[in-house]
């Protein structure tokens, strides 16, 4: 019987791993893509793989701004705050506002949510 | 101790409940509230990345003496599910409107680029191209039947897919690889239906 996964090792031997294993398991991007929406019916097999990237970039972005944020208050361990700080003052997460911000009357993140409005 | 659940959670909850969230059910006594309760920090695994794959692309980012709370990777977990969704709704939408039915790689990408997601739109695209190539080599060393394959190799690799001209030179180098393969465990003409379209899913 072909096993593809063997096979194409043979061919890729020396390209460099990008095609590879993805990072994100794909089947559970399928179940969220899915779950988004009761009318997300059919999905190309290479959504799932693109997004397994995306996620990838995303999750860089977010670090990188929270992590700018735990260096401005002199510390070294990223907390929720910076993570919350980090989503307010990015405009392109303005969707995920509601997710960092879940007392608007205490912490800091809330604070900042409420300053700029 | 009987626990008896009131309402199930919906399955299909919106994203902004990604907090799990369960209400503890109307008549329970004190005792089942606490478990209720503790079993509602549970999160429900499927609607999220892993953790661990997670935290690696994150310290991949970080330097080394850098430490991430766990409140931290938690919301970063949730963040992510809130962006594949909020994606996904944008990309759905392009495709109802364009009568289609499948949300493709494109429609994702063209999602992004409306959501403000720029920045990713090269280096998904080079990605992309990446995997198809991946793909169209794979299948196309794998098609060869041995009707079509020429002994002693070289640039007598012949098969009935067009191949692009990079192709060519691989599988110069492998051809005597393929045909060990070919002639060596081939059971039969068996066809290239094995190989299309390789979906992980079905």
């Amino acid at each position: 019987m072909r096993q593809p996964g063997a096979y194409s090792k043979l061919l890729s031997g020396g390209v460099s791993g990008k095609t590879g294993p993805h990072s994100l398991p794909l089947a559970r991007i399928k179940k969220i893509m899915k779950k988004s929406s009761e009318d997300v019916k059919m999905i190309s097999g290479e959504a799932p793989i693109v997004f397994s990237k995306a996620c990838e970039l995303f999750v860089e972005e977010l670090t990188k701004r929270a992590w700018l944020i735990t260096l401005q208050g002199k510390r070294r361990t990223m907390q929720k705050d910076d993570v919350a700080s980090a989503v307010i003052t990015t405009d392109i997460f303005d969707f995920l506002v509601n997710l960092v911000v879940e007392d608007r009357n205490n912490s800091t993140a809330a604070v900042a949510a409420n300053k700029l409005g | 101790i009987i626990i008896t659940e009131g309402d199930a959670p919906p399955a299909a909850s919106t994203t902004t409940n990604a907090i799990a969230n369960i209400p503890s059910p109307p008549n329970a006594a004190a005792g089942e509230v606490n478990l209720e309760q503790q079993q509602g920090f549970k999160r429900d695994a499927d609607q999220y990345m892993p953790i661990a794959n997670i935290i690696r692309i994150m310290r991949s980012i970080l330097p080394a003496h850098a430490k991430i709370a766990d409140d931290a990777k938690e919301v970063i977990q949730e963040c992510i599910s809130e962006f594949i969704s909020f994606i996904t709704i944008e990309a759905n939408g392009r495709c109802h409107r364009e009568y289609r039915k499948t949300i493709t790689p494109e429609d994702v990408l063209a999602a992004m680029a409306s959501l403000g997601f720029t920045n990713y739109l090269e280096p998904l695209t080079i990605f992309l191209n990446q995997h198809r190539a991946q793909k169209d080599s794979d299948r196309s060393s794998m098609n060869p039947l041995p009707q079509f394959v020429r002994r002693g190799g070289g640039s007598g690799f012949v098969q009935c897919q067009e191949l692009q001209g990079s192709h060519m030179e691989e599988y110069g180098e492998l051809t005597t690889t393929i045909n060990d393969y070919i002639f060596g465990n081939h059971g039969g003409g068996e066809g290239s239906s094995g190989c299309r379209e390789f979906d992980p899913f079905q």
